[in-house]
């Protein structure tokens, strides 16, 4: 008898190993997928500007990092940090920002007038009404910021709240590393969390130009 | 004479070995809190990456729920020796060993020590040898294991939770059960290796595909 339950306890831990295995895999090459396209600026004319109109990736200044963020307008944490970003003019002047939501448009519009937003030339306010952020970034969390760099190479990705200077010194380390790399760049480097080792970190890029 | 001394550990009290297990992993947790993540090391790891307000809310909250910890810690180690208990038990009645499931579970219990040394070796090498300033000094820091023989930047973050799993004192958790083991079912050491580290193995690597599993959907 307890043979028996031995046995049935073995066969549906190999059942549930089978499927969990199989959804890994499945999940493993789409997150590779996601990493690849995401490694560099992707298009982003499937979110649309307030008005309806499809986003035109030719109104990004090309001599600005861009930098992407999902939002909700609920959030606090969202809230806080595009305050604290809009506080913060160095950033504003080197960046185009792009401001991407699922949520209804009309809440878009309170968002925009709140904050501002029309006043920024370089900062566009998306809303993702096909819910496709998280097909082409692989997440759908908020607030979550990806960091691109002038010639559209991915620098680093914050998951969750992050401050603006940190934002801004991403983007100002990564200009100097690539001339050369000096200690103290290098300890910046450091303070900064890229992801898990999945979306990596300028070092590649360094790589690839040295190569 | 090695015999002889493994059975009469085997007579140690399993309650005992348990409130050794709880007073040794609390003292270990209130280290953790006071010794290493105190408020002013946790300040300069996230000082320039979130802003003040959210950082006072962040330390705020773990001060409040400090007491949460020491209740997760203490569930932890029964549930824990409980799954392995009850993987081993599959492992032995299918062998057609009859060991009781309160021994198994004891052997388990003295396994546990294992991983108390290795906890316990862990914070005292941050401590004495890494001192880390902020938590970001921390990454990367998994010896004995495979994860620790790799650069873990250049590996995937899927692939981290496996090869950190994979270490050194996993298998001394599995020579220590088997020794147990070896003493209730009176038979030779190889033959009960194999079925500890066969069910042990399995239903650990169970636990890492639902882990993996749950990294992955949020990624």
């Amino acid at each position: 008898m307890r043979r028996t339950v031995a046995l049935l306890i073995v066969i549906l831990a190999v059942l549930i190993l089978g499927i969990l295995g199989y959804q890994i895999g499945h999940r493993i090459v789409l997150n590779a997928e996601i990493q690849q396209r995401i490694r560099t600026l992707p298009g982003l004319e499937v979110f649309s500007h307030l008005n309806g109109e499809r986003f035109d990736m030719s109104a990004l200044d090309p001599h600005r990092a861009v930098v992407i963020m999902h939002f909700h307008s609920d959030c606090a944490f969202c809230k806080v940090q595009v305050e604290d970003v809009l506080n913060h003019p160095e950033l504003i002047a080197s960046t185009s920002w792009v401001l991407i939501s699922s949520e209804q448009v009309d809440s878009l519009r309170v968002f925009e007038q709140k904050n501002q937003l029309g006043a920024y030339p370089f900062i566009f306010l998306l809303h993702d009404d096909q819910r496709k952020f998280p097909e082409l970034f692989g997440t759908g969390l908020f607030p979550v910021t990806y960091i691109y760099n002038r010639n559209t190479r991915l620098i680093t990705n914050f998951r969750g709240q992050v401050k603006a200077s940190a934002i801004y010194r991403a983007i100002t380390a990564q200009d100097d590393t690539v001339r050369s790399r000096s200690e103290s760049e290098a300890t910046i480097y450091r303070r900064i969390p890229a992801s898990r080792g999945d979306i990596p970190a300028v070092d590649a890029d360094l790589a690839e130009q040295i190569h | 004479m090695r015999q002889t001394a493994i059975s009469r550990i085997t007579r140690i009290d399993g309650w005992v070995l348990f409130y050794i297990l709880l007073i040794m992993y609390a003292l270990y947790q209130f280290g953790m809190n006071n010794a290493l993540l105190t408020k002013d090391f946790i300040v300069r790891s996230y000082e320039e990456l979130l802003p003040a307000n959210t950082l006072t809310g962040f330390i705020h909250f773990r001060e409040r729920f400090e007491w949460a910890g020491y209740v997760i810690m203490f569930s932890m180690i029964p549930i824990k020796v409980s799954y392995s208990a009850i993987c081993i038990n599959t492992g032995t009645l299918l062998a057609g060993y009859d060991v009781r499931f309160t021994r198994i579970f004891k052997a388990g219990l003295f396994g546990e020590f294992v991983f108390l040394f290795a906890t316990l070796f862990q914070f005292a090498w941050i401590l004495t040898v890494l001192r880390p300033e902020v938590i970001q000094d921390l990454e990367g820091f998994y010896p004995l294991s495979l994860l620790g023989l790799l650069n873990s930047e250049s590996v995937p973050g899927w692939i981290h939770l496996p090869l950190q799993k994979l270490n050194l004192f996993e298998l001394g958790y599995v020579v220590v059960v088997s020794e147990i083991l070896k003493v209730y079912t009176r038979t030779d050491f190889r033959k009960i290796f194999i079925i500890v580290a066969i069910s042990y193995g399995f239903g650990l690597l169970l636990l890492i595909a639902v882990a993996m599993f749950l990294t992955l959907q949020t990624m």
